[in-house]
């Protein structure tokens, strides 16, 4: 017997798509690909509980997104790592105050005893030390798009989620440096078996390179 | 017959008032219940840079206020009633300066710098779905925003009252004493005389609910802007234009209550 999906969506529909189902379990990786950008805004709204669908049912974590009350929806969120289009950075807080703090609010976790963990990512990601001193102190407003991106991913993987939501993280990106953050997130999704991850990601050239177990195309 | 007094006019006010109280009362309760989240180190670090920014960075506006009215009312007092009886300058420096002034001033100078900064800082957040993104990492943004900005405002206020009263009687006299034939130490020796339990412990209650009033009225109207930045400078007015009535307004309640 195959155990139940973590994440399933059953006949979602928003205004911009109709009846969408996904059933996907523990150690997969999904990619939704949307015709347009309002799809990917809704679908992303829906998953991270944000906004509810038209109809339907979303299941993420086992958890009915739609019932939960906003007490159980924060306690769901620790187990969702989400990954925003423009980082969803504290614009009030360093790039490093950034990464460290839902570690450091769920879990007490001191910035020391995470460190090595988001030096070793970020020079997978290819940035010199010197560079990646620089960047950690700055506020959110004086890092690029990609930058902020890469400082949402890490925070994101700190908390070591069992499923992890990323929003189109390589539109705008260079080819070379989005080849390497897909080759970190995809090592990250098999460094734990059970993980799934849903990449939404525009219709463009460079979401055709994310190998997934589930494609799902939707049309306008 | 036109109506006289339109009732669409004076309802929207005191719809308005009592939105205002309905969720002013809300806000506090939460935070009362979620004290215990000044606990959680990130939480305790907003607190400490609270008070940093409310209290030890206030502390020049503060002073310098504070010496202006004590040399102001000292020498308005010595003027009246002359310098041979320091005893009626002490008792009516404690009437004005501990018991009125002390608490109101230290509170307008907090609403100046640390209400409207309060409210722009969230309402910016809020434009910037920051709000959103906080609660996106599963962290309640009222537990982590609100109640460490409500009890360092709150601390900062009492202890920048005391600190305002303590420096415009030592001003005031210090002054007198320089100017005219005033002796300091008779002053001061009268000031400690006079001063009653009551005095000091209404002074601090004014201050702890000028805080409570102060912090939590700021962060609720910077909370409640929608996506426009235009929302901004609304929201930090209202606040600040709340904040500096309900203060007046609680003062006569309290002085009503312990002095009449």
């Amino acid at each position: 017997m195959s155990a139940a999906p973590t994440v399933q969506l059953e006949k979602v529909s928003t205004r911009t798509f109709n009846n969408l189902t996904c059933r996907a379990s523990a150690g997969q990786v999904v990619r939704f690909m949307c015709a347009v950008q309002e799809q990917r805004e809704e679908l992303w709204g829906v998953m991270t509980g944000a906004s509810a669908p038209q109809s339907g049912r979303v299941d993420l974590a086992r958890r009915d997104v739609l019932a939960l009350t906003e007490q159980q929806r924060l306690e769901w969120l620790q187990q969702v790592g989400t990954v925003p289009h423009d980082g969803g950075l504290i614009s009030n807080l360093k790039a490093w105050e950034n990464i460290v703090l839902p570690v450091w609010y769920h879990r007490g976790t001191a910035a020391a005893e995470i460190e090595k963990t988001v030096v070793t990512i970020f020079q997978t990601l290819g940035l010199e030390d010197e560079v990646l001193r620089h960047l950690m102190r700055r506020l959110p407003d004086q890092l690029s798009v990609t930058e902020r991106r890469w400082v949402a991913m890490v925070r994101a993987m700190i908390m070591e989620p069992p499923i992890m939501i990323y929003d189109a993280p390589f539109t705008g990106v260079e080819r070379e440096a989005a080849t390497r953050m897909l080759k970190v997130l995809l090592e990250f999704h098999r460094a734990r078996g059970d993980r799934v991850s849903l990449f939404l990601l525009p219709d463009e050239p460079f979401s055709e390179r994310v190998s997934a177990d589930i494609k799902i195309a939707l049309e306008t | 017959m036109a109506a006289i007094i339109n009732p669409d006019s004076l309802g929207r006010p005191v719809v308005s008032a009592l939105l205002y109280w309905r969720d002013f009362f809300d806000m506090l309760h939460h935070v009362l219940r979620r004290l215990w989240v000044l606990r959680l180190p990130p939480v305790r670090s907003v607190f400490q840079r609270q008070i940093y920014f409310s209290g030890v960075q206030a502390i020049g506006a503060v002073s310098m206020i504070a010496i202006i009215a004590g040399v102001v009312i000292t020498t308005q007092i010595t003027s009246l009633v002359g310098t041979a009886n320091p005893g009626v300058t002490a008792r009516i420096l404690l009437w004005t300066l501990v018991r009125e002034l002390g608490p109101l001033l230290s509170a307008i100078v907090v609403i100046a710098r640390s209400s409207a900064a309060t409210a722009s800082e969230l309402a910016t957040m809020g434009v910037r779905g920051e709000i959103d993104n906080v609660r996106r990492l599963g962290i309640d943004p009222l537990d982590y925003l609100v109640v460490p900005r409500v009890a360092g405002i709150t601390i900062a206020v009492v202890a920048i009252t005391f600190y305002f009263q303590t420096i415009a009687i030592v001003g005031g006299f210090g002054f007198a004493a320089f100017v005219r034939d005033f002796s300091f130490v008779r002053g001061l020796a009268s000031i400690v005389d006079l001063l009653s339990l009551t005095d000091v412990l209404v002074s601090l209650l004014k201050a702890f609910v000028f805080g409570l009033v102060i912090s939590v009225t700021s962060c609720l109207y910077g909370l409640r802007v929608g996506r426009s930045f235009t929302d901004i400078p609304r929201a930090v007015t209202r606040a600040v234009l709340q904040n500096v009535m309900t203060l007046f307004l609680i003062d006569v309640v309290i002085t009503y209550i312990f002095f009449v």
